[in-house]
């Protein structure tokens, strides 16, 4: 005992050490050095996009030093489904860098190794709030702190796959739809194809965005406490897996692994309707295994309340020793060239002045193969956005998913009751 | 037992080898032996099916790889899914980086196993086996909770993204020696005294009588070591800062899941591109694996 | 491992030039040989273990305060919410019934291999969902086993029977997951006794057909007991890996449904690498460990009854 405690004390020593260090100018690996210099070099770590995307995130890099030639932004890429892994690790030895992407979801478990954009710094970046979408800044608030930027939002939407609505002689659904208009659709499409129309999920945003819209309920409590027994919730809830158990008009994920189950079966082409966010308003047509896509509203219940907003931006890690500079740099990455170049590549931009961008680039790309979407997205986002409600999430989110989809699987196919499924992830999740 | 003698015994065995193997060429009719050929392709045929299939889904549009019921050929055949991968991400460059650290930690496991083997399973000392067990222990521990503290290392040694942090720290581990301790335990301990009285070193008995006698463990080891390298992924993803740079094809794999959306038919041609270099060496060392003598024992019944 | 490497020996003793006398002790040999690996396994596996030792008794998140913790990490995992005991359940029952299948199908596999005219290209075929990557591997399964997947509708046009879900039925995941788990490591002990197979000293296998030992007597008389080494290795390498279980369940079923494919491991990488809780993840690390060596300590104790050493 005596010499384990020794031996971390020495551990830790060396860790805190280490991790007062890293972003300074003894280690190279570490973002900002040599601040006192005047030129500085910062790490900025983002999640790889592809070659294309790589190389616009790398030109907007380039940038920076154009404006501030004293700043050098290095930029480094881990896969996106794990670079929160790879953060986690960076941060546990002080080796973060000093510009993490950040996604509004994970921005409570991280908002504690990052430093608000506020004061200074937000002067720094440039930073005007009239000039953004007030619910992309929103969803990267934490405890109404700044913590960063956004270069892009994104609502939650129904894709829905033109062909199977025409084949069933269904009425294609309009902006506003009601959820009873959403599920006597799916019935006569499940009744009319033989397979169910509609495609269940466990991911959190898809999942909780239709019950939102169901009865304005909502998994997380405004202060951040997992709610998952709350009646509204379970009430929702209830309806959502009755889709699956009751009505049988909705497929259910094969597996607990299979977390974006119901996105993953529309694009296949096996279930005909589908919740997903605006980031996938591109790839869903692309990727669509040779039907044509339409894209509407959440259905919304009488006491439904729109649908969730996530989004992901730009900040500064609490280590880094240049946080004036990096704010500087935060703010070329978002600013309204930055953010105009990387809308036209797809993403639903968080500058309401890059809108237009961002429809024309849908328009060019994929109105010639889907006749018409560029305008529906237009609409369907403007609506959408109007209502849209940032989602919180809780400090220890990963491990709530986690736990949803083990439990959820279960309610989904009936073996236990969605009271207990919810119960269990309440009574693990909770903190 | 002189080197001499042992030399004899060695031609003996490669002799009746020999004849073993000729028996087996003429191959003489056998019907129960013919059903045991049939029944065993048949079973390696429905053992490789989920392979089969994963090399058709390498050549479906990206939509179609969940499709229901589940078809071996898409709507169309896309070759270019293969090309597609190297444009997406710079492929080769994971295939190169994952074969520049998985043969160098193979050559440095081998090296360093059967130095620690030799002790372990030839030569006789008081606590060898109490020793052993010590290094068995270390196995027992999970790699998942050792990383970070292994990173903590890393960064004291300043090796985090760089080549040795991606070798070294898994090149000392106890399974190589474990592997090799069993096949040299066999080897009689007379060959050893023969050699010393013949003069050789000890240095000499390893490398002149053990090592040749151990090929084909060491080729075992050596291919499990290089798989074990090739298929790293924690330590890599934690310890490279650039994945372009430094990454090996397991990090490689997981760009094609990307903010939006997921590249499954890139991901499925991918795979079977990253079993090219492992099945090579795989058929490369089987030579040394077999080495004539594949059926010894068996074919002459 | 101190009582070794202390020793202070010149170097020229390890490499002697041809000693006159041969003594039964070749100790000093022994270090010289062993010093590379033992240096190596000193610095990057022994510290580090030490220092996750040391976490467990603290209360280490990934960023933040640090705190003596005592045992509260090991208390913890026993109360209500925890996952920890359902996964040791799980990891042992992992652990049972892949040990047995594994060994027995890949050492009859390897024997009938050797048989065949095709042994060479048998082997390598064996070998490939070995270097086949894991995600790969995961869809493909997943395909094969889902509703209307490639299983249950080969089923249902055979039988007219319908197989209930095989990953997401509590009944049945467990199961489905030892199969992939076994089809893909197959290889390895393949390829570890198929090498062994090799090397079985001929002259003894003639002796014994002088002997008139043939067939299944001479296997498992002459044959079997020859390979015990290499069974020993396989039986502890298996154990230790299926007890360490943690990638095949977390890709196929994320532990799910319900709690019925947790394993320790998976909870330790959760609990490190999610939740960010350094210490609280590797009290379960240290909990396996102890387990692991318990086993394999009776297993080599127990070796000295069934391996035969030369």
């Amino acid at each position: 005992m005596k010499l384990a405690k020794k031996l971390t004390a020495i551990a830790l020593g060396g860790a805190l050490v280490l991790g007062a260090s890293a972003c300074g100018a003894s280690t190279p690996s570490g973002g900002g050095e040599g601040a006192a210099a005047g030129n500085v070099t910062l790490d900025w770590s983002f999640w790889a996009q592809g070659d294309e995307g790589n190389k616009t995130w790398k030109d907007l890099a380039s940038q920076v030093t154009a404006k501030y030639p004293n700043i050098t932004i290095n930029l480094t890429t881990a896969p996106f489904a794990d670079y929160f892994t790879k953060l986690q690790s960076q941060l546990a030895s002080g080796t973060a860098p000093c510009i993490v992407s950040m996604q509004s979801l994970r921005l409570p478990a991280f908002a504690k190794a990052m430093t608000p954009i506020d004061g200074d710094l937000a002067k720094a970046a440039g930073f005007t709030e009239s000039e953004w979408d007030g619910g992309a800044l929103k969803a990267l608030q934490n405890g109404d702190k700044q913590y960063a930027l956004p270069y892009g939002l994104s609502t939650m939407l129904m894709y829905y796959n033109k062909d199977a609505f025409k084949a069933a002689g269904v009425d294609e659904p309009k902006d506003g739809w009601t959820t009873d208009e959403f599920v006597s659709a799916a019935e006569k499409i499940t009744k009319a194809t033989g397979k169910p129309a509609f495609g269940q999920t466990f991911s959190d945003l898809h999942m909780s965005a239709q019950l939102l819209a169901y009865n304005g309920a909502k998994p997380v409590s405004d202060s951040g406490e997992l709610q998952m027994t709350d009646p509204a919730f379970e009430s929702a809830f209830t309806w959502y897996t009755g889709l699956a158990t009751d009505k049988k008009i909705s497929s259910i994920p094969a597996s607990s692994a299979d977390v974006p189950w119901g996105e993953q079966q529309f694009v296949a082409g096996n279930v005909a309707m589908a919740v997903d966010g605006s980031w996938n308003v591109k790839s869903n047509v692309t990727d669509a295994a040779g039907f044509k896509v339409g894209v509407v509203t959440l259905p919304q219940g009488p006491d439904g309340a729109g649908t969730f907003s996530a989004n992901s931006g730009f900040g500064i890690s609490s280590t880094c020793k240049s946080k004036t500079e990096a704010a500087q740099a935060i703010g070329v990455l978002t600013d309204a060239t930055s953010q105009m170049a990387s809308a036209n590549s797809g993403n639903q931009p968080a500058r309401t002045a890059a809108i237009p961008a961002f429809i024309d680039g849908l328009k060019k790309d994929i109105d010639p193969k889907n006749p018409g979407y560029s305008e529906q997205v237009a609409a369907v986002t403007k609506a959408s956005s109007a209502k849209a409600v940032p989602f919180i999430s809780t400090s220890n989110w990963d491990k709530v998913t986690k736990l949803m989809a083990q439990q959820f699987q279960q309610a989904y196919s009936g073996k236990s009751s969605p009271q207990d499924a919810l119960k269990n992830v309440q009574q693990s999740g909770a903190k | 037992m002189t080197s001499k003698q042992i030399q004899a015994r060695t031609t003996r065995q490669q002799a009746l080898h020999g004849a073993e193997a000729a028996g087996k060429a003429t191959g003489r009719f056998r019907p129960l032996k013919l059903g045991s050929e049939v029944l065993l392709g048949i079973v390696v045929l429905l053992f490789l099916f989920p392979i089969i299939f994963t090399f058709f889904s390498a050549l479906k549009p990206n939509g179609e790889i969940f499709a229901q019921p589940p078809s071996l050929i898409g709507s169309e055949i896309r070759w270019q899914n293969f090309v597609e991968v190297f444009n997406y991400t710079p492929f080769f460059r994971f295939i190169f980086n994952g074969l520049v650290v998985s043969l160098a930690g193979t050559i440095i496991v081998v090296a360093v196993s059967s130095l620690a083997a030799y002790s372990f399973g030839i030569l006789k000392w008081r606590g060898r086996d109490k020793f052993m067990l010590l290094y068995l222990a270390t196995m027992m521990i999970p790699q998942e909770v050792l990383v970070i503290p292994m990173f903590l290392l890393m960064q004291k040694l300043g090796w985090i993204n760089t080549w040795q942090a991606l070798i070294l720290p898994w090149a000392f581990g106890a399974f190589g020696v474990f592997l090799l301790r069993q096949f040299f335990i066999n080897i009689p301990y007379e060959l050893v005294e023969a050699s010393r009285v013949d003069g050789c070193s000890q240095w000499r008995t390893f490398t002149r009588i053990i090592l040749p006698l151990a090929k084909p463990s060491l080729a075992v080891l050596g291919v499990w070591t290089f798989i074990t390298f090739w298929n790293s992924f924690l330590w890599p993803l934690i310890v490279v800062n650039d994945v372009n740079e430094l990454g090996n094809v397991s990090l490689g794999l997981q760009t094609f899941f990307g903010e939006h959306g997921n590249s499954w038919n890139l991901v499925m041609a991918a795979s079977v591109i990253a079993i090219l270099p492992t099945l090579i060496l795989v058929i490369i060392l089987q030579k040394h694996l077999v080495k004539g003598i594949a059926t010894v024992g068996l074919a002459g019944r | 491992m101190t009582a070794i490497t202390t020793n202070t020996v010149p170097r020229r003793d390890v490499d002697p030039a041809a000693p006159k006398k041969r003594k039964k002790n070749d100790s000093r040999a022994a270090l010289g040989f062993l010093t590379p690996s033992a240096v190596g396994m000193t610095v990057f596996i022994l510290l580090p273990t030490i220092l996750a030792i040391a976490t467990s008794f603290f209360n280490w998140p990934t960023f933040g305060e640090i705190s003596f913790a005592g045992l509260d990490n090991y208390r913890n995992l026993f109360a209500p919410g925890s996952q920890f005991t359902a996964a040791l359940i799980n990891t042992v029952v992992f652990t049972l019934l892949i040990v047995p299948i594994n060994l027995v199908l890949t050492l009859s596999t390897a024997f009938w291999v050797a048989s065949s005219r095709f042994s060479r290209l048998y082997r390598v075929l064996f070998f490939l969902p070995v270097v086949t990557p894991t995600v790969a591997t995961a869809v493909i399964w997943k395909l094969i086993y889902q509703p209307n997947g490639i299983v249950d509708s080969t089923m249902n046009s055979l039988f007219g029977i319908h197989l209930p879900n095989l990953l997401g039925d509590s009944s049945t995941a467990l199961i489905a997951v030892v199969v992939v788990i076994v089809w893909q490591g197959f290889g390895y002990n393949m390829l570890i006794f198929s090498a062994a197979i090799d090397q079985l000293p001929q002259d003894i296998i003639d002796a014994s057909k002088l002997d008139g030992a043939h067939g299944l007597t001479q296997l498992m008389r002459i044959k079997i007991p020859l390979l015990t080494p290499a069974i020993f290795f396989a039986t502890t390498v298996t154990m230790i890996s299926a007890f360490q279980l943690f990638s095949e369940p977390f890709v196929m079923t994320a532990g799910g449904p319900g709690t019925s494919t947790v394993t320790v491991v998976m909870n330790v990488y959760q609990t490190a690498f999610q939740d960010g809780e350094l210490g609280a993840a590797a009290a379960p690390a240290i909990i396996l460990f102890v387990l692991i060596l318990i086993v394999t300590l009776i297993q080599w104790i127990g070796q000295k009854k069934w391996v035969h050493y030369d």
